[in-house]
């Protein structure tokens, strides 16, 4: 598999706060990654990084044929992210038009994701009506509206109930097997282990992952490999 | 383009459907021109009370308060204390005490604006009381001064009546002492004559007197000599016994005797001539005494007649003088006379001559309108109101651009959308452009209304203006809109930033003249103001909407404005390089 984007020597720095330091990851096409750490390991500035939001202090970001980080990802964050004020469409509308996507082009993703999220019946509903679980739908087909590569998810399951969590995971799934390079970030090290094609611990500011991790965690459930290292690191 | 016009409709839709911004751009400023136009629908003076301190002795102004009942209630109060204390409480908004001659008015000085215009009245009505009663006091005069003068007239008249008077009666006298002196010349003459008569009388009574005493001394000494001879030719005849010669001697002596008796008779007679002579010389000397006496007189009288000339000429002179005089005070008093009473009581006058007296659209109206006196103060009034037009849209520029280009920023930084906006690859211009163009949108579209009602409603000339009052109200409403997005990117919560614009507005308010001029503050204050786009836009407007000031004349205020607003701009960017740095730093 081919590396779809590629991180080298990222380093990030607010200040004297070292946030990343030396970050180097290579994220392969058709990738479910998990990524895991504790609370202000630097877990979201990595997403953020990935998604282009933040530029990194040293280093950079590899994407091939010098694609744009931003239209090549969609990200989707624990909190959801679209107006509350417009309805379900209006807001695929509108972000699809922030792509710069045509008219044609955004009628049939709106068409396709609606039926991918199963949001058909709630397509004129005002967005800050929806169900919990419709909401975190519609985020999720906010970050898929202009059919990115990659996927980035910052904790998609936290306050969730199981039911949601389950529908959630599926969807995930989904996206998954459609071909999309899904990056997740969670603190539900189970689920991640259970269906994460590959896994990074992130602990102060810096990346434990493919082979590194493999050797560490061995046979080993990953809760124990992570308390082990976040402890060691603490 | 397409980002752009996606980010404008969603713009206009969040606006819509926020009850704060709907309140901002709609329902605060419907409200507020409906408030206004209730507001100014009758201007004049209501619920005004003005109370009155009533002295029994002083009444002086008591026909001052019905002419003042157009301004409100007046209030009888016995004494200052209980009229200030209802002042002091705000039931009265004035209080005026006769006090003699002067009417004190009593303001509260806290409520500067309505006090001042009460006492604008006040004063006025004192005023043209005082001028009513300068008028009455300057007609009496002058009416004495046109009496003075008419008698200073006759006065002349009658001068040169007296001057004709002395000129003939000058000239009797002249003719009298040419009389006099004729006179005196004849009775010197006759003086002299008389004294030659007397001379010569005296001198021939002289001689007769010397040649009686000679000739009847002798003839009276011949005669006794004879008579003697005779005698003794008688004692001698006698002697002789010459009997005839004693006759003839006795007959002679009888003779001489009786020649003795006709000398002595002749003497006598003489003598009696000579004396009546006397008396004739004497009678001369009397007639030549009297004579003097009448030409003393007559030297004395002309010498007086000389005197009565000369002061009569003094006194022609003199009365010349005093009727050129007369003449002279008399024409400046019968100038002063003819001066009207307005010229007295008012020399100078201060003519308030408004440069606007309501727009050419209203004047035109009103030239082919029949209109009642209360139409036509109503038709004055619609003037006065629509020199508020640049105040109220200055005031909704800056209340609704920079309150709903904040409230939208803000709606926009704390949405939910924020974080997925930053994802989007275009430029963070594409969503600055479509927020400002929706302020600039629905702004303008509340400025166009309120243009259209002063056109439709108002009579204003906007059409002949429309250019320039665009052009600085889109300068406005762009400035005021970067206001708005720099205060939501410093204050960051909405809460907080609302109160910064009210604050923001508040200060722009007083700060640019409103509240008080701008001319009464300290005198940096005028620079201050005029940075400040509230008021160098209704500067602006004025200039534009009621007189026609061309764009190209307005090039240094509106620089200045241009100026500010590029400030602006830079001064939002920094705001946003920090909003967006802190954010990114979490």
């Amino acid at each position: 598999m081919s590396a779809i984007m590629q991180l080298c020597d990222v380093s990030l720095r607010f200040g004297s706060k070292h946030v990343l330091s030396n970050v180097n990851l290579s994220i392969n096409q058709g990738t479910l990654l998990g990524l895991v750490g504790r609370s202000g390991a630097g877990k979201t500035t990595l997403l953020r990084v990935l998604t282009g939001m933040i530029a990194p202090s040293s280093g950079k970001v590899f994407l091939p044929n010098r694609a744009s980080l931003k239209k090549m990802v969609g990200f989707a964050s624990q909190e959801y992210s679209f107006y509350p004020q417009l309805s379900v469409v209006e807001n695929l509308w509108y972000f699809g038009r922030m792509y710069g996507l045509s008219s044609r082009v955004i009628s049939s993703r709106i068409k396709e994701l609606l039926v991918l999220m199963q949001l058909e019946e709630a397509r004129h509903r005002i967005a800050s009506k929806l169900s919990g679980g419709m909401k975190r739908r519609l985020d999720i087909a906010l970050a898929l509206i202009h059919d990115p590569p990659i996927l980035v998810l910052d904790e998609p399951t936290t306050g969730l109930d199981v039911f949601l969590q389950e529908m959630v995971w599926s969807l995930i799934h989904r996206i998954h097997a459609l071909g999309k390079t899904v990056i997740i970030s969670s603190h539900d090290l189970r689920e991640l282990e259970k269906w994460c094609t590959e896994l990074v611990i992130v602990s102060n500011g810096k990346l434990i992952g493919g082979q590194e991790l493999k050797s560490l965690k061995g046979a080993r459930q990953l809760e124990v490999v992570f308390r082990e290292v976040c402890d060691a690191r603490v | 383009m397409r980002a752009f016009s996606a980010s404008f409709e969603k713009d206009m839709k969040l606006l819509f459907r926020n009850w704060t911004s709907l309140f901002v751009s709609v329902i605060g400023p419907l409200s507020i021109m409906l408030v206004l136009i209730i507001a100014f629908s009758d201007l004049g003076f209501n619920s005004i009370t003005i109370g009155h301190v009533v002295d029994p002795a002083n009444v002086r102004f008591d026909s001052l308060w019905p002419k003042l009942s157009y301004v409100g209630n007046f209030v009888p109060y016995a004494s200052l204390d209980d009229c200030t204390a209802d002042l002091k409480t705000q039931r009265l908004h004035l209080c005026l005490q006769p006090s003699g001659d002067a009417l004190n008015a009593y303001f509260d000085n806290t409520r500067e604006l309505i006090s001042l215009i009460l006492l604008n009245q006040v004063r006025a009505a004192v005023n043209a009381e005082k001028e009513a009663l300068v008028r009455q006091k300057a007609a009496g005069f002058l009416g004495e001064v046109k009496n003075t003068a008419d008698f200073l007239d006759s006065s002349g008249s009658f001068a040169a009546v007296l001057l004709k008077d002395l000129e003939r009666q000058r000239v009797d006298l002249v003719q009298a002492k040419s009389d006099l002196r004729s006179t005196r010349e004849d009775v010197e003459l006759r003086i002299d004559e008389l004294r030659e008569v007397r001379s010569e009388v005296s001198s021939a009574h002289s001689q007769a007197e010397s040649a009686k005493s000679q000739g009847f001394g002798k003839a009276e000494a011949t005669l006794g000599e004879a008579d003697a001879a005779l005698y003794n030719a008688y004692n001698v005849a006698a002697a002789t016994g010459d009997a005839a010669s004693m006759s003839a001697i006795s007959a002679a002596r009888s003779e001489v005797q009786a020649s003795r008796n006709d000398l002595s008779e002749a003497r006598s007679l003489v003598d009696g001539e000579l004396s009546r002579v006397q008396k004739v010389i004497d009678g001369i000397d009397e007639a030549l005494q009297s004579l003097e006496r009448a030409r003393d007189v007559i030297i004395r009288n002309e010498q007086r007649v000389s005197n009565a000339i000369e002061t009569i000429d003094q006194r022609s002179v003199e009365l010349r003088d005093l009727q050129t005089r007369i003449d002279q005070q008399g024409s400046k008093l019968d100038d002063l006379g003819k001066t009207s009473v307005d010229e007295v009581v008012k020399p100078i006058t201060v003519g308030f001559m408004p440069l606007f007296v309501g727009s050419e659209r209203l004047r035109d109206l009103e030239a082919g309108w029949d209109l009642t006196e209360n139409q036509k103060q109503r038709l004055l009034n619609f003037g006065t109101i629509q020199t508020f037009l640049p105040f109220v849209l200055s005031l909704l520029i800056c209340f609704v651009a920079t309150m709903l280009s904040n409230i939208l920023l803000l709606e926009e930084l704390h949405s939910p959308a924020f974080l997925r906006n930053q994802l989007m690859p275009r430029s963070w211009l594409v969503s600055f452009g479509s927020l400002f163009l929706t302020v600039l949108f629905v702004t303008t579209c509340q400025v166009l209304v309120i243009l259209l009602m002063g056109y439709f409603i108002f009579y204003l000339d906007i059409l002949k203006s429309l250019g320039t009052l665009l052009a600085v109200l889109l300068l406005l409403i762009g400035t005021h809109t970067l206001i708005g997005m720099t205060i939501a990117y410093v204050v960051r919560t909405k809460t907080t930033s609302l109160l910064v614009c009210a604050f923001f507005l508040m200060v722009t308010l007083i700060l640019g003249g409103v509240v008080y001029p701008v001319e009464r503050m300290a005198s940096f204050m005028s620079t201050v103001a005029s940075l400040i786009p509230f008021t160098s836009g209704i500067s602006m407007l004025q200039q534009s909407l009621f007189y026609n000031v061309s764009l190209s004349d307005l090039l240094g205020p509106l620089a200045i404005l241009i100026v500010i607003f590029f400030g602006a701009a830079v001064v939002m960017c920094v705001a946003r390089w920090a909003f967006m740095d802190s954010c990114r730093r979490g």
